[in-house]
């Protein structure tokens, strides 16, 4: 890649350089931490600024190498840099910097080792370095710890290739697979390796760093100096050229890594009793490069004597996989990082193959080994992978649950998918996601599946991740949750412990409406009711949404409660007190809301069949005028079925009698009102008990108001059966005579047919209900039967007159108009007089109904001379007399003519004169 | 959910070698305390979580220092963004009285505090448990000098003192609240002065004029 110099920073006597944020995939960087003779500084690449950090060597002169290592912190996930600070020949320590320079952990300080002039690796909590006591000619590999800030390890070199001298030759053909199937991890990561190799002399080189995307800026490092560091070894091996030799060299060159792979670290525990096999040097596996197959090809040789030419043996370094390789003509090394992994990995093998069930010591070891690792990190993650299988395959659901739902901090990821899970179990997992999964373990996962059971396992592990984790990374569980539940209770506790607070947030998440449609699919009618209730209580929930729960609620209820549908947990929903699950309470609650009025009247009508009293309840309750006719229509429908158990004809009855009194106009409900009235009266009552004691009340009437007795106003048929109803033993029936009765006034007047009450004692609804009558032969029968009020007030109106205290009669809205006075009210009321004057048994009551008559309709309806006309002979003059007066008052007051009233006058004196000739005859004084 | 962040204050303990900065810091984060020296190398720090009189929450990031100079030079990098900074001297010790306006001016340096006048310092006096005939002699007055001459530049308002056992954890709690407090007024003012330069690095120096004047040279 070629480079360009787009811009140059002065920076006198840089040694080395590194840009910050190189492991952020987001950002080029536009800072560099770098060092000069003496001191670290951040240099701000775009503003071309420099902020001081601080020294690192205390001595300018005294050649110090600057280590500037960036990492990605292992509890924070930040990127870090560790720099390295000599306080002394004996003791340095490294600095941990962010990148605005600030100090964000405490000093690692490395007494009595020197300084770490072999190098430094980051690794985890790990911090791995080379220190190189040139004087002795020792090298040490100490480890410290991030966390503590402490030194846990310190190991000489050597020591640390004692052991491997001895199995080398065993361990070839393991090696060649090792590397090849050498971690494949992170091998999306970056990989910055900086090799600086300096042979016999000082070399001057330039490092140039590679972004992947940009570079931006030179870092020009001039690196004059010298770096020791001594690998001893002893190898004893073939190699590919068939070149079996005994290395025994040192070798001088200095490594510099930054790789977050290379090293194997040890527990900090155990550093007592292992030594690190840190780096394995000496298993030799040649890994050609394509270079350096063509550099074979291009090699002289000495056709003389066959030698090759070696001019100045230049030093190859080759990686493949994460190994490292040098080499030159004669020699090979390799760094191949054989990591506890492998380790592990073959011991999983084992694991796997002679499984005696209770091996859990190989889980504490890879456990153990974790660690060491940054957690989430990938050595980490498949470890976890692996324990997490080990307790699959040892049954050990509780544990493995607790591994499958370990997560990344602080994103809350699964680190073992839930796709991983879903696979073994067997089950099609909801999202389109690929199922990514290591490589390593693939031939373990299809043995796992094939060996457990995972009934249960699979139903605890949704219901603990779901319960665990936060819900971006439970909601792929949330669905086979739901679908592991075998009964609406278990749903109903779930819920109430979990997961109400996302219901109740319906809108929020999409996936509700389908975990719904699934209950509902899978008839757990009580989940669907209490979930439809939760999600009316999101504030956000659309209107349509909103209607859509309220009518499933109220639908659901009344399957149920229909038996239409069944629930089977029913009977232990209602019997835990905890949830409410009155189902006719329910409806009715949301009856009220219901806007569709085709649902609300269905849903009613049933609700009325279902559970009577509440539904006849909540329709008296809810009567308000635009639900009436719907109520109405109910009730016409309830009417008709006649198989039901409950009352609806009185149900009807008191419905259409509020809904006439509240429309009292209403001539066609006052004509069902009469239908279902009269219905009421033929089927509730036993008309034969009434019959008699109805007509001791009829026999009571004639008896009580014959004209036998004198005294007006006389009471009417009506009134009087209303005066009685009270004492009577069947007063039902008589208010239902009377309302009847008042109904046939009000639909009289529009001609519709009467209802026909074919017994005897209903005669005289009859006669009312009987418009065609004239009113002559009406006024006949009505004296007939001594309803003399009622004739009198017929006669004139040609209508019967309300009653007293009526029902339904309140006020005249009844009245098309206020009734008329009839043409021929003279001839009525004469027709009455008649009757008064014919049918008394003497002539004093006959007087003092004729009275009666003469003071009610005298002045009104007949001229005094008519009226005179029509009075008996016998008729005392004092009446009269009284009578004449009170019209001639009148007629003053009218200021008639003067031809009435001269006629008026005659006619006193014509009565005075018969008065003078009855003194006369009667001798008195 | 908690509301508001909690303020992140950071306090840095300065003085000679072996004066109990670790102890004093050890005594107020964890109320442990050992007898035992161990000499600190270079830095580290403890957090505590403080309530404030007002209610306010505070973590205190409290930076231990070394006293020995072979370890020093890293200061620049621990300074940078201190609200307070507590100055600590042994009562038995005079040198290390004596030391307290070389801490000072010591830090004031390397921190490149903007307004270093009004910088909260405190003073510790520690190991006050120890027989008075160990303490230093006269000490209140040599005290009362050594802190007039510390405040000249403080306004004439001199720092305050606490005299403190790290040991018998004598005054150590009422020493850190009060540090809280001066670093809290401290980060406040810091706060209203970033809003308009929100740059992380105001100790940076322009490079152009830094090898220009080199250049000439
Ligand atoms: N009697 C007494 N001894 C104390 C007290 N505080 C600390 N010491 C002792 O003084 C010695 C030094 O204490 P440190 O806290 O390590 O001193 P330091 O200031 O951190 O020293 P450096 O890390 O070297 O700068 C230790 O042996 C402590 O036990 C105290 O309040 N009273
Ligand atoms: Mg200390």
């Amino acid at each position: 890649m070629p480079l360009d110099v787009i811009k140059e920073i002065p920076y006198p006597n840089s040694l080395r350089g590194i840009l910050i944020s190189l492991s952020m995939t987001s950002n080029y960087s536009n800072l560099a931490i770098v060092a000069n003779r003496t001191n670290y500084d951040i240099i701000d690449i775009r503003q071309i600024r420099k902020i001081p950090l601080f020294q690192y060597s205390p001595l300018p002169l005294n050649r110090t190498k600057p280590f500037m290592i960036a990492y990605k912190a292992f509890d924070s996930g930040k990127e870090e840099y560790l720099l390295t600070v000599k306080s002394d020949e004996s003791m340095s320590m490294a600095m941990i910097i962010n990148s605005l320079g600030d100090v964000t952990r405490g000093t690692l300080s490395w007494v009595d080792v020197g300084y770490p002039t072999g190098g430094i690796v980051v690794k985890g909590a790990f911090v791995y370095g080379i220190f190189t006591n040139k004087e002795r000619g020792t090298s040490k590999l100490v480890v410290s710890s991030l966390r503590d800030l402490i030194v846990i390890s310190k190991e000489n070199i050597s020591d640390l290739f004692a052991d491997q001298l001895a199995g080398t030759e065993d361990v070839k053909e393991e090696v060649q697979e090792e590397v090849q199937e050498e971690v494949h991890e992170e091998g999306h990561e970056e990989v910055h390796e900086e090799v600086h190799e300096e042979v016999h002399e000082e070399v001057q080189e330039e490092v140039n760093e590679e972004v992947h995307e940009e570079v931006h800026e030179e870092v020009h490092e001039e690196v004059q100096e010298e770096v020791q560091e001594e690998v001893q070894e002893e190898v004893q091996e073939e190699v590919q050229e068939e070149v079996q030799e005994e290395v025994q060299e040192e070798v001088q060159e200095e490594v510099q890594e930054e790789v977050h792979e290379e090293v194997r670290q040890e527990e900090p525990q155990q550093k007592e009793q292992r030594p690190l096999p840190i780096i394995k040097l000496g298993k030799s596996q040649c890994i050609m490069a394509p270079d350096d197959d063509v550099s074979q090809l291009l090699l002289k040789v000495n056709l003389k004597d066959d030698t090759t030419l070696v001019e100045n043996p230049p030093l190859y370094m080759v990686t493949h996989n994460d190994v490292l390789t040098f080499y030159n003509d004669n020699s090979i090394w390799i760094m191949a990082e054989e990591d506890n992994l492998m380790e592990i990995q073959s011991q999983m093998q084992l694991f796997f193959d002679n499984n005696n069930n209770n091996n859990l010591e190989f889980i504490l070891r890879v456990k153990n080994y974790m660690k060491s690792q940054a957690v989430s990190s990938n050595i980490y993650v498949y470890c976890l992978h692996i324990v997490f299988l080990s307790y699959l395959y040892l049954h050990n659901y509780d544990n493995a649950i607790q591994i499958a739902l370990s997560t990344a901090e602080p994103s809350g990821e699964l680190l073992i998918s839930s796709s991983l899970v879903f696979y073994l179990c067997d089950i099609e997992p909801p999202g389109e996601e690929n199922a990514l999964t290591f490589k390593g373990i693939q031939t373990f996962l299809i043995r796992v599946k094939g060996a457990f059971q995972n009934e249960h396992f699979f139903k605890d592990y949704c219901r603990a991740g779901y319960k665990q984790l936060d819900y971006k990374a439970s909601s792929v569980l949330r669905f086979p949750v739901y679908n592991s539940f075998h009964s609406s209770s278990e749903i109903l506790a779930f819920i109430d412990e979990e997961d109400g607070h996302i219901w109740k947030d319906f809108e929020k998440y999409p996936q509700n409406m389908d975990i719904f449609n699934e209950l509902q699919a899978k008839s757990y009618f009580l989940a669907v009711i209490y979930i439809s209730e939760l999600a009316r209580k999101d504030p956000m929930l659309s209107t349509e949404r909103r209607s859509f729960f309220e009518l499933t609620i109220i639908r659901t209820s009344l399957d149920l409660m229909s038996t239409r549908c069944r629930d089977l947990s029913m009977e232990s929903v209602i019997q835990d007190k905890k949830y409410s699950m009155n189902l006719t309470q329910k409806v009715l609650d949301i009856l009220p809301e219901l806007g569709d009025l085709k649902e609300y009247l269905n849903a009613l009508l049933e609700l009325i069949e279902l559970s009577p009293p509440e539904g006849i309840e909540f329709i008296k309750k809810h009567n308000d005028p635009h639900k009436q006719t719907i109520h109405k229509h109910i009730m016409d429908v309830l009417a008709l079925k006649k198989n039901h158990s409950f009352d609806f004809g009185a149900i009807r009855l008191e419905f259409l009698e509020n809904s006439f009194l509240e429309d009292s106009g209403n001539r066609s409900l006052a004509y069902e009102l009469l239908q279902e009235l009269t219905k009421k009266i033929s089927t509730d009552f036993d008309l034969e008990i009434i019959k008699n004691n109805f007509e001791i009340i009829r026999a009571t009437f004639n008896l009580e108001c014959s004209l036998e007795y004198t005294i007006w106003p006389k009471v009417g048929w009506i009134d009087y059966l209303i005066i009685q109803s009270g004492k009577s033993e069947i007063s039902d029936f008589i208010i239902g005579y009377v309302k009847v009765f008042e109904l046939l006034l009000i639909t009289n007047s529009k001609e519709e047919e009467g209802p026909i009450l074919d017994l005897s004692m209903f005669d005289y609804l009859t006669l009312v209900s009987n418009t065609k009558e004239p009113v002559s032969s009406k006024v006949a029968e009505l004296l007939q039967i001594n309803d003399f009020s009622t004739a009198e007030f017929y006669a004139i109106h040609g209508t019967f007159p309300s009653p007293l205290k009526p029902f339904y009669l309140k006020g005249d809205s009844w009245r098309k108009e206020p009734s008329p006075l009839l043409e021929n009210v003279q001839f009525n009321l004469q027709q009455i007089l008649q009757y008064y004057l014919k049918n008394l048994p003497d002539q004093h009551s006959s007087l003092e109904h004729t009275r009666h008559f003469v003071l009610t309709y005298g002045t009104q309806f007949f001229s005094p001379a008519e009226m005179l006309g029509m009075l008996p002979d016998y008729t005392p003059i004092a009446f009269v007399v009284s009578y004449i007066d009170k019209c001639i008052i009148g007629l003053n007051i009218k200021h008639e003519d003067t031809s009435i009233r001269k006629s008026l006058a005659k006619a006193r004196l014509r009565q005075l004169q018969q008065l003078e000739s009855v003194f006369k005859t009667s001798g008195d004084p | 959910m908690s509301g508001k962040k909690k303020t992140l204050l950071k306090v840095i303990i300065l003085g000679d070698s072996g004066v109990g900065k670790t102890s004093l810091m050890q005594r107020f984060v964890d109320d442990k305390f050992s007898q035992q020296y161990k000499a600190t190398i270079g830095a580290d720090f403890l957090r505590k979580d403080l309530t404030l009189d007002n209610n306010k929450q505070v973590t205190l990031q409290i930076w231990d220092t070394a006293g020995q100079e072979r370890f020093q030079s890293l200061g620049v990098a621990f300074y940078r963004g201190a609200d307070c900074c507590i100055l600590c001297f042994d009562v038995t010790n005079e040198k290390s009285l004596n030391n307290l306006t070389s801490w000072k001016d010591e830090f004031l340096v390397q921190s490149n505090i903007s307004n270093p006048q009004d910088f909260p310092f405190i003073i510790i006096g520690n190991k006050i448990d120890v027989d008075d005939s160990k303490k230093i002699p006269s000490l209140q007055k040599k005290l009362n000098n050594i802190v007039n001459q510390l405040a000249v530049n403080a306004n004439g308002l001199t720092y305050p003192v606490f005299e403190t056992s790290a040991k018998d954890a004598i005054n150590v709690q009422a020493a850190f609240e009060v540090v809280a407090k001066m670093a809290l007024q401290q980060e406040e003012i810091n706060d209203a002065n970033a809003n308009d330069a929100s740059d992380d690095y105001n100790d940076a120096i322009n490079i152009h004029l830094e090898s220009e004047q080199r250049g000439c040279c």
